[in-house]
């Protein structure tokens, strides 16, 4: 049998030389007022405790209590907000979790499924597209990949582990391996240009015969058929339409004007580990950032674990119980809610080293941080009440200068379809409402 | 034992329903631990469509439906319906089909058997999302842009093989035929093997036209050609999706007037021939199922069910009945378990492989060997092991490599709920979990699966903990009101396995704790009762006709790629009446599971048809 790395290394003729920081200068070098916008959105689940999260203080000079408090060095970059409900997930049927999930990014109401759930109702997937879907069909145009979703052991195949969607009943699942994500994004940017011209030509012409089998196949089936059969057209459509994006640019994405780094190849490692968290979480952020630097994506997506999960964090000797019955504490059991809190406090500590990262790619005068809208969102507010009201909702980044930053914000009851609508106006996406149109009333004020 | 009395399950307001049809099997109920759940979802089973056209879920008269004014305590599982007298009367109905996507598993064996090299591209590809337990069910497996991605660069790996040793592929030598005479014959015979079908004179002229395409690139033209067909065939939906589409047929039945069946289509030998082979080989069909389809043999039961007793003698069919125990029964999770090295400090990575060897070779030994009575499968107080596994379990006796048959003790072991891999895979990775091994019996075994836990419950299960045994742990847990109802249901079940560790090793003792694993089985249809310790419980299961009808509806939905639902339970009465008579022979399920009239058969759709769909691709590809 050929191992993995031999068809990796096949893919496209390339053979994969590593060299370990590789430079690429930037091609399409842009006035520094032109750099494009960015979205990052970062999750984590199972809520938080919000009395040792909010800030105290006013709007401008607020104190980081205990689990944000990793982020004091970035404080002036973030709006941390309170007061932003997601009433949109106490519709539909399923348990709080898979509500959560299926509305955080999308706004919508979770439709019914397959999935037998704690409220004696089947769960499904999402009734809608997602906010970062969303705002890459404009940003994602003109880059090699539309979107990029990235996982850290975001395993398990069900709605209660799905936040990025296509449209109703379309998820995306996550990348949960760097090592296939570096493969994909960077291992063909030392093609050679000719051989990427070729490959193109190739690439469309047989793409072409593949559209005509759609067309044939189509009138002979069945209509549920047919819809199946639709999906798959619309995702070949969507490959062929961006392939050509890759070329010539020698196949990978040029710097928008910052530094390109090819990282280095990440191992192949045991990705369902809990002992590999910690380190695959670091390796999926260095490969989010550079594709977002390389200009090879701009929205990108990363699920830490899932709704519900059973993950331990055994790399800090958390050996007794996972997160997710962490998260079930009672607020008696002080003990085991500062377990919690430690779990917490670490997803901060991810959330501070993603915009360490951003912070120290060069874009102009700035940073990339400052092309970048970074959104961080849990699918509840608080594990022991399943509570979706007063969400933990921060946002980070300049936005390309279209967010004031280092504020602390405080709303009373807003809907948090509010919020994802004020996500793409500040990404420059039109839209007049977001969501369910019953819990959108206006772009949330920043 | 049908018809035996309602139960009281004490579980927080719950809600009963039953489905008609004669199985106990698939009288089912939801719990709802909250708020009663409204009558259209009450009592449909994970899976079973509620929407099912013609055969649309109601909960039926003499169903339990939860009554808001009766106790709250109680949930009442209903009387098993008696036998459908009505299945011998009516047309059958084959339930609903949709279109299945091959899943990893199946890409790569079909690579291999296409191209002949085990080239396995697809162990990069995303996971196959998962339905009830298992890989290949139609509804999940939808296809991404990464998807097609995927595929795209897998064709062109592959084609770049099949050009590399295109000998054994290619009947003509293109400098004495031409070019796109060799190239045409390539294409209608190695697209037949892997479109499983011949292909139209309209598909070979598009694919054709690629030599023309392949002027542009690199010489020589042939060549490239040969790589963009492959390509070509490889991303497409013929290849990608399992199509069916049938074709109408005269349906011939006692009182009724000839003509074309209104409700069905039969498949053609070419889709009959890939149902055969995905099923029991998980691959493409071989040579002799393809020459088989070509002569029109494979229209009859008697074709079909002679085919298949071919394909199940062959080796292939071990690992594809495998590939479906190991879902069913999730002893394979065991591949992937993390044990603590804290609780567990001599646990061995490697002793996860033997485990799951273990267990798939006493299933594979009650499936294909000369013993094949399945009822073993939970009651066997022998299994398979190697030196190494028999140290691991403190079993002496076994010398040397090499797996063979073992005598236990039957007071400790009784079939796969007590193998290592098994009660390892329901552990978690520092301590048992009663409540996970419970769970896995209602929901694999018996085929009532009970939903996740109401949400709001401000209690953390425990953890380990010194100063007393797991079992006095939970059963304090399940103290709590809210939990007790619901926990009943597993708890037990799973207090019947503490005589095993995490990894499955016997233990009569837990931190000084002496270990008690009596205890009693509720809420089933004919098992009910105390045992002494899991071993017993475990017997008790084998005997149960539930079970032996969950053993066929769990197939069922592997096979089908579907749940369950209305218009599927004649079939399921029939599968099990054969199974029962065969003295549980597994593979005389099989067999009669493909030549029945759901393996057989589509239903028909809508006549108005493609034309007017506002979703399918020819409407996009109108509006380019």
């Amino acid at each position: 049998m050929i191992s993995r790395r031999r068809f990796l290394q096949g893919l496209g003729g390339l053979t994969v030389a590593v060299p370990l920081l590789q430079v690429v200068p930037g091609r399409r070098a842009r006035a520094a007022e032109n750099f494009p916008k960015r979205l990052i959105v970062f999750f984590n689940p199972n809520g938080t405790l919000k009395e040792r999260w909010s800030p105290s203080g006013t709007e401008t000079e607020f104190a980081l209590p205990e689990i944000l408090r990793p982020l004091e060095r970035h404080k002036r970059r973030l709006v941390i907000t309170d007061g932003i409900d997601m009433p949109v997930s106490e519709e539909g049927p399923g348990g709080p979790h898979n509500r959560g999930m299926a509305s955080l990014l999308t706004g919508e109401i979770i439709r019914e499924g397959p999935f037998p759930d704690g409220d004696g109702r089947l769960a499904g997937w999402a009734g809608g597209i997602s906010i970062d879907q969303f705002v890459a069909r404009e940003l994602g145009a003109q880059t090699r990949f539309t979107t990029l979703e990235l996982g850290v052991r975001a395993l398990d195949n069900e709605p209660r582990a799905r936040i990025s969607y296509l449209g109703p009943d379309q998820p995306v699942p996550p990348e949960n391996d760097p090592h296939n994500v570096w493969q994909r994004l960077f291992a063909p940017m030392d093609a050679d240009p000719e051989v990427m011209r070729k490959l193109l030509v190739a690439r469309r012409s047989v793409l072409d015969v593949v559209r005509g089998d759609f067309a044939r196949l189509n009138r002979k089936l069945a209509p549920e058929d047919r819809h199946k059969l639709g999906q798959h057209f619309e995702a070949v459509r969507d490959l062929e339409r961006r392939l050509g994006l890759s070329v010539p640019g020698g196949g990978g994405g040029g710097s928008s004007g910052g530094v390109c780094l090819r990282p280095e190849i990440p191992p192949e490692m045991d990705v369902g580990a809990e002992s590999e968290f910690e380190r695959i979480a670091s390796l999926q952020m260095d490969l989010a950032v550079m594709s977002l630097a390389c200009d090879l994506t701009r929205v990108v997506s990363i699920a830490f674990s899932t709704a519900l999960n059973a993950l331990r964090f055994t790399f800090m000797g958390m050996h007794d119980q996972d997160g997710h019955s962490l998260s079930h504490a009672g607020d008696a059991s002080l003990e085991l809610q500062d377990q919690w809190a430690r779990m917490l406090t670490w997803y901060t500590d991810q959330f501070a080293g993603l915009l360490d990262r951003l912070e120290a790619i060069p874009e102009g005068e700035g940073t990339l941080l400052d092309n970048c809208l970074v959104l961080w969102c849990n699918e509840l507010s608080r594990g022991n009440t399943h509570s979706h009201d007063d969400m933990p909702f921060i946002l980070a980044g300049g936005a390309g200068g279209a967010l004031r930053t280092g504020r602390h914000l405080v709303y009373d009851r807003e809907p948090h379809n509010n919020l994802l609508l004020a996500v793409a106006q500040l990404m420059g996406v039109e839209a007049n409402s977001f969501g369910h149109p019953e819990f959108c009333t206006r772009p949330l004020p920043l | 034992m049908h018809g035996s009395a309602m139960r009281p399950v004490s579980c927080p307001r719950a809600v009963g329903g039953s489905l008609r049809g004669g199985l106990a099997l698939l009288a089912v109920f939801a719990v709802a631990c909250e708020e009663a759940a409204p009558p259209e979802t009450a009592g449909v089973a994970p899976g079973v469509d509620a929407r099912t056209p013609g055969g649309g879920f109601v909960p039926a008269k003499d169903a339990a439906v939860f009554d808001p004014a009766a106790d709250a305590g109680v949930v009442e599982l209903p009387a098993p319906p008696s036998a459908p007298e009505h299945c011998a009367l009516r047309p059958s109905d084959p339930g609903p089909a949709l279109i299945r996507r091959l899943n990893r598993r199946e890409y790569d064996n079909t690579i291999r058997d296409l191209v002949g090299t085990d080239l396995a591209p697809a162990e990069s590809f995303l996971p196959d999302e998962e339905f009830l337990g298992f890989d290949n069910q139609a509804a999940s497996l939808q296809i991404s842009p990464l998807h097609a991605e995927q595929y795209m660069t897998a064709a062109e790996f592959v084609a770049d093989h099949v050009a590399a040793h295109r000998g054994a592929l290619l009947d003509c030598d293109p400098a004495a035929a031409g070019d796109v005479a060799c190239l045409r014959a390539f294409i209608e015979g190695f697209g037949l093997r892997a479109w499983r079908r011949p292909l139209e004179a309209a598909e070979v002229d598009a694919l054709a036209g690629l030599y023309d395409a392949a002027a542009a690139l690199d010489p020589p033209q042939f060549d490239t050609a040969l790589k963009l067909v492959v390509q070509a065939l490889l991303e497409s939906p013929n290849f990608l999706f399992r199509i069916e589409v049938g074709e109408p047929f005269e349906s011939v039945r006692l009182g009724e007037p000839g003509g074309l069946d209104p409700t069905r289509v039969r498949l053609s030998d070419w889709e009959i021939a890939s149902r055969l082979s995905y099923l029991l080989w998980q691959t493409m069909p071989d040579a002799e199922l393809f020459e088989a389809a070509a002569r029109g043999e494979l229209a009859t039961r008697a074709q079909v069910q002679a085919q298949a007793r071919r394909m199940l003698a062959h080796e292939r069919a071990r690992p594809a009945m495998l590939a479906f125990f190991d879902q069913w029964l999730r002893y394979a999770e065991t591949l992937k378990i993390d044990r603590d090295p804290l609780y567990y400090p001599d646990f061995r990575p490697e002793y996860r492989d033997l485990l799951v060897t273990e267990s798939r070779t006493f299933i594979s030994n009650l499936v294909f060997g000369a013993e094949r009575d399945l009822r073993q499968l939970f009651s066997a107080s022998y299994t398979f092991m190697d030196e190494t596994l028999a140290r691991f379990y403190g079993v002496g006796g076994v010398e040397g490599p090499g797996f063979r048959r073992v005598e236990l003790d039957p007071a400790q072991r009784a079939g796969i709920l007590t193998h290592g891999a098994v009660m390892a895979a329901t552990a978690k990775p520092n301590m048992t979990s009663p409540v996970f091994r419970g769970q896995y019996v209602r929901e694999r075994v018996l085929c009532t699966p009970l939903p996740p836990p109401p949400p709001n419950i401000p209690v953390v299960p425990p953890s380990p903990d010194p100063d007393s045994s797991t079992r006095e742990k939970f059963e304090e847990h399940g103290r709590n009101p809210a939990c007790s109802g619901c926990h009943q249901l597993m708890d037990p079940i799973g207090f019947g396995f503490e005589n095993f560790d995490a990894v499955g090793r016997w233990r009569t003792e837990e931190n000084g704790h002496p270990i008690d694993s009596s205890c009693q089985l509720a809420a089933t249809q004919d098992a009910d009762g105390s045992f002494a310790n899991g071993a017993e419980m475990a017997r008790r299961l084998a005997e149960s006709e539930q079970v032996q009808r969950c053993v066929v509806t769990q197939f069922y939905r592997f096979a089908q790629g579907r749940g369950e639902t209305l218009a599927d339970l004649c079939t399921l009465d029939g599968l099990y009446d054969a199974y029962a008579a065969s003295g549980f022979d597994f593979l005389v399920m099989v067999e009669h599971l493909v030549a029945s009239d759901a393996f057989r058969f589509r239903r028909r759709p809508p006549a108005s048809g493609a034309d007017e769909s506002e979703t399918g691709a020819d409407a996009q590809e109108a509006a380019r």
